[in-house]
């Protein structure tokens, strides 16, 4: 290893083994043209480290540049005015610390790109079509493998869950599509017609409009207003459950008969034959595979089992509690503070917690 | 309604107290802390220790956050503060480590003899502006990988740059 990597190694970048730092130490004691080189570049570091503005003075400093002044709060404000000249002129005659700053920008830019990637908005469900105000929070990093093409004339966009994993898709429209992997959604980003096309595994939650919202899969148009609905178009078949509204399901095979579902109603439509006739399922069943939590009139102590299997807490209720009726859909990604501060809500009591021990009481 | 996971009024509950609420905003926060510093260091011990430093550093300030409408600028000011913070500590405490114990005495001073009457200006005066540039910012703290992703170059030129500079200094260092 030459004089440069030992020295190096030692200021810098990885450290030396121990047969390497004795060898060095010995080699110092005897050679005095490294004892120099090594003290000159030590002196040399040190020296470029003592320029260096305090580290915070110099992250407000750099935002400030680049025209982020209102970021600073009064107090980050009054103390870069105050040391404004002595950094400017210290990043103004060392060009790697005018590089660092700009540097800084870009670490900014970076840190509100993952802020977006958290914060993506969500919708609120109407207040009227439940008796809690239910509460759609999504929320949480998704662990799932996202397919995002752009075609750049049409805009068209593709989105897919891998298996197994969640994908929330917020439309155009502000309709949102929860994907439950394997699915494939896609849809022309830039000219929207409420119209995507499907495979896959999905619950849809679209957003009222006069036009009606279109669901194409390789089997079935499913044609609704406003509504919140499953769609599994797997293996050949396509199935709705509808939880809430009313949806048209057709074959993609025209002229034939189509069905109309009613909240809590299923269909399955095969390759060239109408969809078969509708069924009256229990939600929490049938769209068990959404990850959602469907509560109709469902007595709290029933509530918090589904909720305490689904989070991973203990929610405990009060005995006077346990027959008091919830409704509510939650999402997969909804956390339970802000499922349990719904339901207290709405039942007028209080949520006390502890850890992940959750005890609802009058 | 579309409505932010980071709403002004949550935020304002957990100023006020409320547990929950300041168990809920932190637990967000979390998730944008560890997805940055993951871009940002890759490393996941690091990670993990940026992260609950700046969860911490939010935690204790978020009283005294005047504006709750402002909480992602300053949850932005707590991330960089972290960041910064551990590049600058990168070279600083192995320095101080190895001089204290690989040196030996004898070492020491021999080193010592010649640091004390170094003209650093005049070592610095011979390197080219690019070359004064990259040890500016190794001083900073950036390793040579990240350096030359700033520069757009490569390690391997990083570097390069470096030793020349390190070589022609040893010239001046012979003269002193």
């Amino acid at each position: 290893m030459e004089q440069f990597d030992k020295i190096d190694a030692i200021l810098h970048e990885g450290g030396l083994t121990p047969e390497e730092r004795q060898a060095f130490i010995e080699a110092l004691e005897s050679d005095p043209d490294l004892a120099r080189s090594y003290a000159g570049w030590q002196q040399i570091c040190a020296h470029l480290r003592g320029r260096l503005p305090e580290s915070h003075r110099f992250v407000l400093y750099s935002l400030v540049s680049g025209g982020h002044a209102g970021e600073l709060s009064e107090e980050e404000s009054e103390e870069i005015r105050a040391n404004w000249g002595v950094v400017d002129r210290v990043v103004e005659s060392h060009p790697g610390f005018a590089e660092a700053a700009v540097q800084i920008e870009q670490d900014r830019q970076d840190f509100l790109e993952c802020w977006a990637q958290v914060d993506r908005p969500t919708r609120k469900l109407p207040s009227w079509s439940l008796r809690i105000a239910a509460v759609i929070a999504i929320l949480g990093v998704c662990f799932v493998a996202v397919l995002m093409l752009r075609d750049s004339d049409t805009a068209l966009q593709t989105i897919a869950a891998a298996s197994g994993e969640y994908e929330r898709v917020l439309l155009p429209d502000g309709s949102v599509a929860h994907l439950n992997g394997p699915a494939t959604i896609r849809f022309d980003e830039r000219d929207f017609v409420r119209s995507v096309t499907f495979t896959g595994q999905a619950f849809f939650d679209i957003m009222h409009q006069s036009d009606p919202f279109t669901v194409q899969t390789n089997e079935a148009f499913i044609h609704v207003l406003g509504t919140r609905f499953g769609v599994q178009s797997l293996q050949g078949a396509t199935q709705v459950v509808l939880e809430s509204g009313r949806v048209q399901v057709a074959s993609k095979v025209q002229g034939l008969p189509t069905v109309m579902l009613e909240p809590g109603q299923m269909t399955r439509v095969t390759d060239d034959v109408p969809p078969e006739p509708s069924t009256q399922v229990e939600l929490e069943n049938a769209l068990n595979w959404t990850g959602f939590i469907f509560l109709r009139q469902t007595p709290l102590s029933r509530a918090a089992i589904l909720l305490s299997e689904s989070r991973n807490v203990r929610v405990e209720v009060d005995p006077s509690l346990v027959n008091e009726p919830v409704t509510g859909t939650f999402a997969p990604d909804a956390e339970i503070e802000e499922i349990l501060s719904a339901l207290v809500l709405a039942l007028g009591t209080e949520v006390h917690a502890e850890g992940r021990v959750f005890r609802i009481a009058p | 309604m579309a409505h932010s996971k980071f709403d002004p009024r949550l935020v304002r509950r957990a100023q006020d107290g409320d547990g929950l609420a300041r168990e809920v905003l932190l637990r967000r926060l979390g998730q944008v802390f560890k997805k940055y510093f993951r871009a940002k260091v890759g490393n996941q011990a690091i990670v993990d220790d940026l992260m609950q430093c700046a969860l911490i550093r939010v935690h204790s300030g978020l009283s005294a956050l005047k504006h709750p409408d402002r909480f992602k600028a300053f949850a932005m000011k707590a991330a960089l503060f972290e960041l910064h913070d551990y590049y600058r500590g990168r070279h600083s405490p192995k320095e101080q480590m190895y001089d204290t114990q690989i040196l030996s005495e004898k070492a020491e001073a021999a080193s010592d003899r010649f640091a004390s009457s170094l003209d650093i200006e005049r070592a610095l005066s011979v390197l080219t502006p690019h070359a004064r540039r990259i040890l500016e910012l190794r001083e900073y703290g950036y390793k040579y990988k990240e350096i030359a992703q700033i520069l757009g170059t490569t390690e391997t030129a990083v570097k390069m740059q470096v030793k020349r500079a390190f070589e022609k200094m040893r010239k001046v260092f012979a003269d002193e």
